[in-house]
């Protein structure tokens, strides 16, 4: 197996590499869940269509005009699914929401393969050329992966966690009633987090469409891995689904490197069904943030 | 008063449709045998699946390990040990039973998202292992060599034959689960479904009930995997995938999965639709999404209750709703 030092930094480039795109599609994830208590199963298929469009976009542009106009078609698309779907369901039906949303999932990826064919969006990197430390290599794509979603992260951190706007996202999660007594309007609360949550995924899009092949079929391993960064950080901690998207990344890094996928995969749903049964309220939510 | 009219009718037109099936599957072509082979064994999936989300109300993103775990159990016993099918498809369901059972132990204390996140991880699993234990299951080029049903030495390998047989065997499931649904075991599902607390309050033990779906279904879907097996005679890791888990909850909740025939239903309108659409193959995810989104919307109890939109529903007391 001999693994030698530069070998085993690789490893450590491409964990952090898939982690912290974990960790960007469980925080958008988060914001959606925090205001509407609701998972959005099409969360992939939202990534994947960022990436579709900030390619064709950027084709006859430049790579910023595409990501903004992959966040803002996205999030438009977000707004209008909690308009026309979400508001339908009652609060906290978790089969419909989750039946729902499958079947958006299945008409954007029907929609992506029939607009964009079944070939791979392809985007130059923002920024090109790689950096090498010790005989690894991190392409330069990866750091601006890892920098914008540092500063995703902190920017939800505060909004979520220090401001009126984030609290009343909380309050509109845990009582809707109570939120609309004190004022807040729970409709365009929810919406809010459904067009922000959706913005997220365009921009993970438009980031990754540069450094991976993504077609029609690839937002679903995307929104799983997602999810199980969800699960496993506890459902509403920002800094702790992060930090569980990260270490599953590094996890699988290594051990897609040093053993299999397959054994990487195994592991991962392993960890994960432990977590479920041991902790479910994740590795770092507090216990009071477990629903039903 | 009502369900006694009722039943009659209901028998009298599910005894005509598996006629006109077994009629297709004895004079229509190789291909109608064939298409009808696919809608039994998803018909029985699907049916199964409705026990535990249509009828009980639990979500399972994991249902595609049970087949899994059916079909490679007749596969591997049938193809590498050189058993009879039978006794093979026997173990094959046994294992799923088992399987089932103890999972109901440990998963079924979740709901709702962990439910769904813990069945997807199960599935997830079941797949790594059927790729990774490759000296057993053939890895991810496939198991191959499965022979013909044999029943006790006579070969089936005539795929009208084998349609017959499917035919009879979804008949079974699914009449099982109808009768399941008009009990009071479906009752007891139903009240579940409703409402956890009530249902403990009136002295119904809501863990047992769910685990005894979950089993029941696990069980049903072994035979769905054992039918799957004989008839492709090679089985990949890719059809039991997560996705096909995902497929199959959506054949529940297009055709409406709180009433027996629903599920049926949707496995036979999703597996038909590719067959209808080929010359627009690229379409087909989104007509199955936006069908999927309309019925939820528009008929949120599934295409089996278009009926009701004609001729009002006369409800019994209690059950299915």
């Amino acid at each position: 197996m001999g693994a030698d030092p530069a070998q085993l930094l690789q490893f450590a480039f491409s964990g952090v590499t898939q982690g912290s795109l974990y960790a960007f599609v469980a925080l958008s994830l988060v914001l959606v869940y925090r205001a509407s208590a609701a998972i959005n199963f099409a969360q992939g298929e939202f990534i994947i269509l960022g990436a579709l469009i900030a390619a064709s976009v950027a084709a006859a542009t430049n790579p910023f005009v595409a990501v903004l106009a992959a966040v803002l078609s996205v999030a438009a698309l977000g707004a209008a699914t909690e308009r026309v779907l979400i508001r339908r369901v009652p609060r906290g039906s978790v089969a419909a929401i989750i039946a729902l949303t499958i079947g958006l999932s299945l008409a954007l990826r029907g929609l992506a393969l029939v607009v964009w064919g079944s070939d791979a969006a392809i985007m130059d990197p923002f920024t090109d050329g790689v950096i090498r430390v010790g005989g690894a290599a991190l392409p330069l794509q990866v750091v601006w992966i890892v920098g914008v979603g540092l500063v995703v992260l902190l920017v939800l951190w505060w909004f979520l966690e220090h401001t009126m706007a984030g609290l009343s996202l909380r309050s509109v999660a845990d009582d809707p009633a109570g939120a609309r007594v004190v004022g807040i309007d729970p409709n365009s609360v929810s919406r809010f987090s459904w067009a922000a949550g959706a913005a997220l995924a365009g921009l993970v899009g438009a980031l990754l469409a540069p450094l991976l092949f993504l077609n029609y079929e690839s937002g679903t391993s995307l929104m799983i891995k997602g999810f199980v960064a969800l699960v496993i950080g506890g459902f509403t901690s920002t800094t702790g689904v992060a930090l569980a998207g990260l270490l599953i990344g590094v996890l699988e890094g290594y051990v897609v490197g040093l053993v299999s996928s397959d054994v990487a995969d195994g592991l991962v749903f392993t960890l994960l069904i432990g977590v479920l049964l041991l902790r479910p309220q994740g590795l770092f939510g507090r216990a009071a943030a477990v629903r039903p | 008063m009502t369900a006694a009219t009722r039943l009659p009718v209901r028998s009298l037109v599910g005894a005509v449709v598996v006629a006109a099936l077994l009629c297709v599957a004895l004079f229509g072509d190789r291909y109608a045998a064939s298409v009808l082979v696919y809608i039994a064994v998803y018909g029985i999936l699907a049916s199964s699946l409705g026990l535990v989300v249509g009828f009980a109300g639990q979500i399972s993103l994991g249902h595609a390990a049970f087949f899994a775990l059916g079909a490679y159990g007749t596969g591997i016993l049938t193809a590498t040990a050189g058993w009879w099918s039978i006794p093979a498809m026997a173990v094959g369901i046994a294992v799923c039973a088992v399987v089932g059972f103890v999972l109901g132990f440990v998963l079924l204390r979740l709901s709702g998202y962990y439910l769904a996140m813990g069945t997807l991880a199960f599935n997830s699993v079941v797949t790594v292992l059927l790729v990774s234990m490759a000296g057993l299951t053939g890895g991810g080029t496939g198991l191959a060599g499965i022979p013909p049903l044999d029943l006790f030495g006579w070969q089936v390998g005539d795929v009208s034959t084998f349609a017959v047989i499917a035919v009879l065997a979804a008949t079974a499931v699914v009449v099982s689960n109808a009768l399941i649904h008009d009990s009071a075991a479906g009752g007891a599902l139903f009240a579940v479904h409703d409402d956890e607390a009530m249902a403990a309050t009136v002295g119904i033990d809501v863990a047992r009930v769910k685990r005894a779906a979950f089993t029941l279904a696990a069980a049903q879907a072994g035979i769905a995997g054992g039918l799957f097996a004989h008839h492709l005679r090679f089985l990949a890791p890719s059809d039991f995938s997560v996705i096909a888990s995902v497929t199959l909850v959506v054949m529940v909740l297009i055709g409406g999965g709180a009433r027996p025939w629903g599920p049926v239903l949707g496995a036979t309108v999703l597996t038909l639709l590719p067959e209808f659409i080929t010359e627009f193959e690229d379409y087909s995810l989104l007509i199955t999404g936006g069908l999927l989104i309309v019925v939820l919307v528009f008929l949120p109890k599934g295409l089996v209750s278009l009926p009701d939109l004609v001729v009002p529903r006369k409800r019994r007391a209690g059950a299915s709703s």
